[in-house]
């Protein structure tokens, strides 16, 4: 886990999401990676009072990033995810962007994007395990960092407010979500007391449609009314 | 006295009934029970059997059915032909799918086989016998088998007696086809954790590949006692029934697609036709009168007019380098326009670039608001028409503002005087605004403005791109259905405009190659066709053609066409509602007479369905009833009021992530406020839950609670109309 530092600023960032301490992400057999990306790091510049963090990702020769080096590599392989129009597509730019260097919050970024994506495809098996793990995914960054995951390095501090979590929920409403529909209730039931548990303003209340204990108990009662022919 | 078979089919068990089916069933129809059973077998075993065809993303989706030999195909095109669409659509139905393809999706993807399966309904095109057996019978048998999955998810019946209903229906769809249901019971145990729903839902879908009898005869036994079970629940003591009291939008599929007609459905249960179905089984005749009734008269005129004045006068003077006359037909469908992309009054001419975005829906859509402000200002209503001065300069693509910039003086305020009021099904007696009086009209002009302008605008875009929907010689195919429609009002066009433009095309290959026609853009109306450098003189002469053609047929056929629109639909109506008097044996009330007489009576008199039922010499209430204009105005700035109900309800057209649809429909919701306002019109309340309808769309809005979510919405057209000062928002809500 490499951490750049200027002055009392430190970014921690990764190589890969394999690198990150509490995830289970194996580096994806066979993939290449471009040189200038696969040496590539952040430098932090600081400005004025200080709250001007600046994080320019270079090159291992010193020379910024395509783009100007505002975007870590992984970020900038995400941004293919606009364009995927298969799930295919879809699992091969999540795959690219994770095996490249960029800060857990990239990695957060680039996997629930890839969540939403799958909205805009027709459903397959591959989609639903594909979403399935991402989620997990996401969950274990979340689980690993909250306010990390969800925020961009130094936003807060240059916005002087507090961390905004309120995407974190996100994974585990996919979860939730891919549970109910599958009847799955007593995974349900535990995803829906873990988004209960979540800080206050991590919750969307407005997405948590009814507690799936309440269908537990309605099945139960379907169960003993039903005339079972016996 | 004897038992009917038919009451012995109600009242025995499943097993039996399947005996009781077998002597009941005819043997005419044998042949068709062996055809159901050929498609429902590899369903219900997961193998693939319904494609979608190519050419689908505009309107519904058309399907194949695999494995039909040619004989098959015509046994079921001939037993269960498509109904008549409405004018030159297509008849379409919303279709659940995800039980066809649960079979399939639980062997392929175990885990996730309910996300696997399409989430959504397909809204399928009724072209052919194998589709229609698809509607009527595989999707109905199919989605009774899978109710359990529907229930384990939380989405089935929300009582605990409709759920009961539901399982004991779909046990007794299992038996009677033969499958084991046992699964059932374990599926709908809570405590299971996933491996076990995995391994629970497995053994029932793998049971359905393994049926102990028939399949095709225990879907037609189980479809069959269903109507039984609607027959004996209206049926008199002796055991007659009359047949609208049995036969309503639920019931009429399925006689459809299991014996056809009522007196099969009688033969069958072994009953006698009723004394009222047996009064009034002599034909039926209607009258209407020789010549237009001076309502008809002067929407004939007015669409006579347009198209002369502006339809043909348009495309036959459009020069290369001119804009592009696409949306100069005034739309004939419901559209969900992106209202809030910009104010088009104020962008006319600049507005090709706007998108016209169909609404996606499970319902039939209604007519959605066009950004022309009409205000009511006593009793006359002044009509905003965009500024026409930069029409010229109009950009590259669809443009929705054009058919009201190119009307001749006048017309506008003649088509909104026309067509400006309309009535609402709860409140018959009442004409009130009508939002889209462009819908009414154009259904006039259709088909025939379809077919002319199609055959414009494909030599328009072959030769200056950037696309074209067709080649040329490979448009009459495209107008084939319509042009069709069109003979069969006697009013054919001359199919030698096609073949005079593949002759004038000759040697130009690309009005004839398939694909996308590139062509740079330079300035606003400027392009250049470096691989066509005589499109203009080609597009002269194309021009020519389809105008010589166009004037032809105006003069020869505009008139009858028009009298054939006007008399077909009063004629239609007039046969409805004798109909329905003949089913009832008596006449219906207003209200029952709506859906009968509600289209014509828009289309030709201004919602006043009283004058109709006069025009066609009905008797009944709807005929004696008296009809007024309702004194209550829309909102001047109908615009101002959806903008603020979608704010206030937070939809958006682009939303992203799991809550996209929801949002989405709440956008769409902001779009029916003039649903609710028409309703205050005619009552002085609001409408409650139930009379506003589409549950659908309030369900997909407000998935938690849809009553509350209606409430809310409500609350935001409040609000809105508070902060413009309308009376509506101070209207009680009905009971």
């Amino acid at each position: 886990m490499p951490i750049e530092r200027n002055n009392d600023r430190e970014l921690v960032w990764y190589s890969s999401l394999a690198e990150v301490a509490g995830i289970e992400w194996a580096f994806p057999d066979g993939m290449e990676i471009p040189p200038t990306q696969a040496g590539a790091r952040p430098v932090l510049e600081v400005y004025g009072d200080a709250r001007l963090t600046d994080v320019t990702w270079v090159a291992a020769d010193g020379s910024r990033l395509p783009g100007g080096g505002h975007s870590s590599p992984a970020e900038q392989a995400a941004e293919e995810m606009f364009d995927a129009e298969t799930v295919e597509d879809v699992a091969r730019t999540v795959s690219l962007s994770l095996a490249l260097p960029g800060t857990k919050h990239d990695y957060f970024e680039t996997v629930t994007r890839a969540l939403d994506r799958f909205w805009n495809l027709k459903p397959d098996p591959l989609s639903s395990g594909t979403r399935f793990h991402l989620a997990l995914l996401a969950i274990d960054l979340v689980e690993s960092g909250m306010e990390e995951a969800a925020n961009p390095p130094f936003l807060s501090l240059i916005l002087d407010s507090e961390p905004d979590i309120r995407s974190v929920s996100m994974p585990y409403h996919t979860l939730l979500e891919m549970y109910q529909s599958e009847g799955f209730l007593s995974e349900a039931t535990r995803t829906f007391d873990a988004i209960r548990g979540l800080p206050e303003t991590a919750r969307r209340e407005d997405r948590l449609y009814g507690d799936p204990r309440e269908l537990v108990e309605a099945l139960n009662d379907l169960c003993d009314a039903v005339d079972w022919l016996e | 006295m004897t038992v009917s078979l038919g009451r012995q089919l109600f009242e025995s068990p499943a097993e039996e009934k399947i005996v009781i089916h077998r002597a009941a069933w005819p043997a005419s129809a044998i042949e068709y029970q062996r055809i159901v059973s050929s498609v429902l077998s590899p369903v219900l075993a997961g193998i693939q059997v319904i494609d979608d065809l190519p050419g689908s993303q505009e309107g519904p989706t058309k399907i194949s059915v695999r494995g039909l030999t040619g004989d098959e195909a015509k046994l079921l095109d001939a037993r269960l032909p498509p109904p008549e669409g409405s004018r030159n659509k297509p008849a379409s139905k919303g279709t659940h799918r995800w039980a066809m393809e649960l079979p399939r999706s639980v062997r392929s993807d175990p885990r996730f086989a309910m996300g696997t399966a399409a989430r959504f309904p397909s809204w399928l095109e009724l072209a052919d016998g194998p589709t229609m057996l698809v509607v009527t019978v595989i999707s109905p048998i199919m989605n009774e088998l899978a109710t359990v999955f529907r229930i384990r998810e939380g989405a089935g019946p929300k009582t605990l007696k409709g759920a009961k209903k539901a399982v004991e229906r779909s046990i007794a769809a299992h038996r009677m086809l033969g499958l084991d249901w046992r699964p059932i019971k374990d599926l709908l145990d809570p405590t299971l954790d996933a491996e076990a729903v995995i391994a629970a839902r497995r053994r029932l879908i793998e049971g359905w590949a393994e049926p102990a009898t028939d399949p095709g005869e225990g879907a037609m036994a189980f479809l069959c006692s269903r109507l039984a079970h609607s027959y004996y629940g209206k049926a008199r003591k002796e055991g007659t029934a009359i047949r609208s009291q049995v036969i309503n939008s639920k019931t009429e599929p399925v006689l459809l697609g299991t014996l056809q007609t009522w007196d099969s459905l009688l033969d069958y249960l072994g009953e006698h036709i009723s004394d009222v179905d047996s009064a009034t089984a002599a034909p039926i005749s209607t009258r209407i009168p020789a010549g237009p009734p001076p309502e008809v008269g002067e929407r004939i005129q007015l669409a006579r007019r347009w198209f002369v004045e502006v339809f043909d006068s348009a495309h036959t003077s459009q020069e290369p380098g001119n804009p592009e006359l696409w949306g100069l037909v005034p739309p004939s469908h419901a559209s969900n326009w992106d209202e809030d992309i910009g104010d088009l009054r104020g962008e006319a001419g600049e507005s090709g670039g706007l998108a016209q975005i169909e609404v996606e829906s499970s319902e039939p859509i209604e007519p959605l608001p066009l950004s022309t402000d009409v205000v009511r200002s006593g009793s006359s209503e002044e009509i905003a028409i965009p500024d026409t001065e930069d029409a010229s300069t109009a950009a590259r693509g669809f443009d929705s503002n054009l058919w009201l910039t190119q009307l001749s003086p006048g017309m506008a305020d003649s088509i909104w005087e026309l067509w400006g009021t309309t009535v609402i099904a709860r409140h018959p007696d009442v004409l009130v605004d009508c939002s889209y009086p462009e819908v009414t009209f154009a259904g006039i002009l259709q088909p025939a403005a379809m077919v002319w302008e199609d055959i414009a605008l494909t030599c328009w875009f072959l030769c200056f791109g950037p696309y074209s929907r067709t080649t040329l010689d490979g448009l009459e195919a495209r107008l084939d259905k319509s042009l069709e429609d069109l003979s069969d009002l006697g009013c054919p066009v001359d199919r030698q405009v096609f073949r005079d433009l593949i002759a004038a095309g000759e040697g130009k290959d690309w009005l004839f190659a398939e694909g996308l026609v590139v062509s740079i853009t330079i300035g606003s109306n400027v392009t250049a066709n470096d691989d066509k450098p005589d499109a203009d003189e080609v597009f002269v002469r194309l021009r020519d053609i389809v105008s010589r053609h166009r004037k032809a047929w105006l003069e020869a056929s505009l008139d009858k066409y028009l009298e054939e629109s006007w008399k077909r639909d009063l004629e239609q109506a007039s046969l409805a509602y004798r109909e329905l008097e003949a089913g009832r044996g008596k006449p219906p009330t207003a209200k029952q007479s709506y859906p009968k007489l509600a289209g014509a009576a828009k289309t030709w008199f201004g919602g006043d369905l009283s004058r109709l039922a006069g025009v066609l010499e009905l008797a009944g209430p709807v005929a004696e009833m008296p009809v007024s204009l309702s004194d209550r105005g829309l909102p001047g700035d109908m615009r101002t009021v959806r903008t603020r109900v979608n704010e206030l309800l937070g939809g958006t057209l682009d939303g992203e992530g799991n809550q996209r649809w929801q949002m989405r429909r709440r956008f769409d919701l902001s779009r029916h406020v003039d649903t609710v306002l028409t309703f205050w019109q005619a009552s002085g309340e609001l409408p409650s839950r139930p009379a506003f309808g589409k549950n659908w769309l309030l369900k997909e809005a407000f998935p938690d609670d849809f009553e509350q979510g209606y409430l809310e919405y409500i609350e935001a057209i409040r609000l809105a109309l508070d902060e413009t000062g309308h009376p509506a928002g101070e209207a009680p809500l009905a009971k």
